[in-house]
């Protein structure tokens, strides 16, 4: 564990260095991926250049607010808490339809408020966004778009969530954090387990067969994993391959912007 | 010889800095021989950059420096470029002038990599002699298999490298070296670069690995200085 906690603190520290930012703002949830990308996050810029925001609703527990403010207090960071419920009412009144309630829609609308505010206080603040989602997060499309999916750096993305949780471990993160349950928190008594049909200890592992090691679904449910679950996880990943990308360019031109075409180092002195 | 393995975080596309760098390390450090990681004049990788011609002309300008400021000896990693053809190319620089260009061989394209859009493949042994030894000079990939040291035939082995990091790499690495040992019996200087660049990020461990094990490894994720003296 202390050589990927190393190979992250570089990672965050390059990033911020080379491309000569000192600060960052990042939103915490109270919640496992967060804490655990501001502990890092701490030690790579220091304590002064993090700014935490808590972006509570209505359906934010208190306990997410008293973790949230553990990890803020815990770690000597400038926090600052806004409420997003303000924000929220526009969209009531934009859909005044109730048969048109959606509540995924309302969700992901909080996800990219929260998005919202923290992209204007990187920008008054000269900072990066630190984004939080991590690997198990962005196979399965757990993201919102352009909501808690929208950030400059993912420090954790290349971490399976049951990794992310030694990782927590090894950074001594408070214990109440580490004992909950994941939840995106967007939904009055949502957890992601429930939500993902199993937990994160069984999910990661069929994710691990399928992505790292290329896996058909049958091979995976001969593996010993329900085959209805293996199939949901499947469909999962490949419907949401456009939340892991850039809007995708038509190609017209010999040189275009096209991922394929156009492949610049973001850090670039020259 | 006094050999000095310098694990440098290179910014891409910073040529002048990275040039600077490189200048200060050499007349900071007391050694013979000075070797820098792959593609150490403009950082690993700066991709499409390598497309512009201006960037590869400013590449070579600053390798024409840094051996008019300096008469010592060195190899370090920079953009070749030979009628229209580009190479992923190791100097070696002695007396203020550029005896040997090595041309890395194996260009790897899989993964997170992907060499062959943007240089061609060398042909050149990679054998220079530096005092009275016979130096077989590799980058990166070209370790990886056994062939090409092996074809050397040298009495010591140079790799620089621009490795990035997975959660294997490094058990990997040091097994392939110890491998190579074991094929040619000879002193092998693995160097590779350190720093992250886009959410790559190259762990150093520079290694000198002789008698069938390591006997000296540079720090892990951190700038370093590698001095192993080789009879």
């Amino acid at each position: 564990m202390k050589e990927i906690y190393n190979a992250l603190i570089l990672g965050i520290k390059d990033y911020f260095e080379k491309n000569e930012i000192s600060k960052a703002v990042i939103g915490l949830s109270g919640g496992l991926d967060s804490s655990v990308v501001a502990y890092l996050a701490v030690k790579a810029i220091g304590k002064e250049n993090l700014i935490g925001i808590l972006m509570p609703d209505s359906v934010t527990s208190k306990e997410s607010i008293k973790d949230a403010k553990k990890v803020a207090k815990g770690l000597g960071i400038k926090h600052d808490i806004i409420p997003i419920e303000g924000f929220m009412e526009v969209f009531d009144k934009i859909n005044t339809n109730v048969e048109l309630n959606d509540l995924s829609a309302i969700a992901n609308v909080k996800a990219r408020t929260r998005m919202i505010i923290l992209y204007y206080l990187a920008q008054i603040n000269n900072a990066f966004v630190l984004g939080t989602s991590d690997k198990s997060e962005i196979a399965l499309g757990y993201t919102t778009k352009y909501g808690d999916n929208a950030s400059d750096l993912l420090v954790i993305g290349d971490l399976w969530k049951t990794e992310v949780f030694k990782l927590g471990k090894f950074l001594g993160i408070p214990s109440s954090i580490l004992k909950k349950k994941p939840s995106a928190e967007l939904i009055l008594g949502q957890t992601a387990e429930k939500e993902l049909g199993a937990s994160y200890h069984v999910l990661d592992r069929i994710l691990k067969l399928y992505i790292e090691n290329d896996f058909s679904s049958k091979e995976i449910k001969d593996n010993g994993f329900k085959k209805e679950l293996v199939l949901n996880v499947v469909k999962r990943i490949k419907s949401n391959e456009h939340k892991r990308r850039a809007p995708v360019i038509i190609r017209l031109s010999e040189r275009s912007f096209h991922n394929k075409d156009w492949r610049m180092p973001i850090t670039n002195r020259f | 010889m006094k050999i000095a393995l310098c694990q440098i975080n290179p910014i891409v596309g910073d040529i002048a800095g990275n040039r600077d760098k490189i200048l200060n390390i050499i007349k900071k450090i007391n050694a013979e021989l000075y070797v820098f990681p792959e593609l150490s004049i403009t950082g690993y990788c700066p991709m499409d950059l390598i497309l512009k011609k201006h960037f590869i002309e400013k590449n070579l300008n600053s390798l024409n420096i840094i051996k008019k400021e300096t008469n010592k000896k060195i190899i370090l990693g920079f953009i070749d470029s030979v009628g229209n053809k580009i190479f992923n190319s190791a100097a070696y620089i002695s007396g203020n002038d550029v005896k040997y260009v090595y041309h890395k061989k194996k260009l790897p394209n899989y993964s997170v990599f992907d060499e062959k859009r943007w240089f061609n493949s060398g042909e050149k042994k990679g054998l220079i002699k530096i005092n009275d030894k016979k130096v077989g000079l590799s980058i990166c990939e070209d370790v990886w298999s056994g062939e090409i040291c092996k074809s050397q035939d040298a009495d010591i082995y140079i790799n620089i490298s621009a490795s990035p990091y997975s959660n294997i790499k490094i058990k990997k690495i040091e097994k392939v070296l110890l491998q190579r040992y074991n094929e040619n019996k000879k002193p092998i200087f693995y160097l590779n670069q350190v720093g992250a660049q886009d959410g790559l990020v190259y762990f150093g461990h520079s290694m000198f690995i002789n008698d069938n094990t390591i006997v000296k490894k540079a720090k892990d994720f951190e700038e370093d200085i590698l001095l192993v003296d080789v009879k």
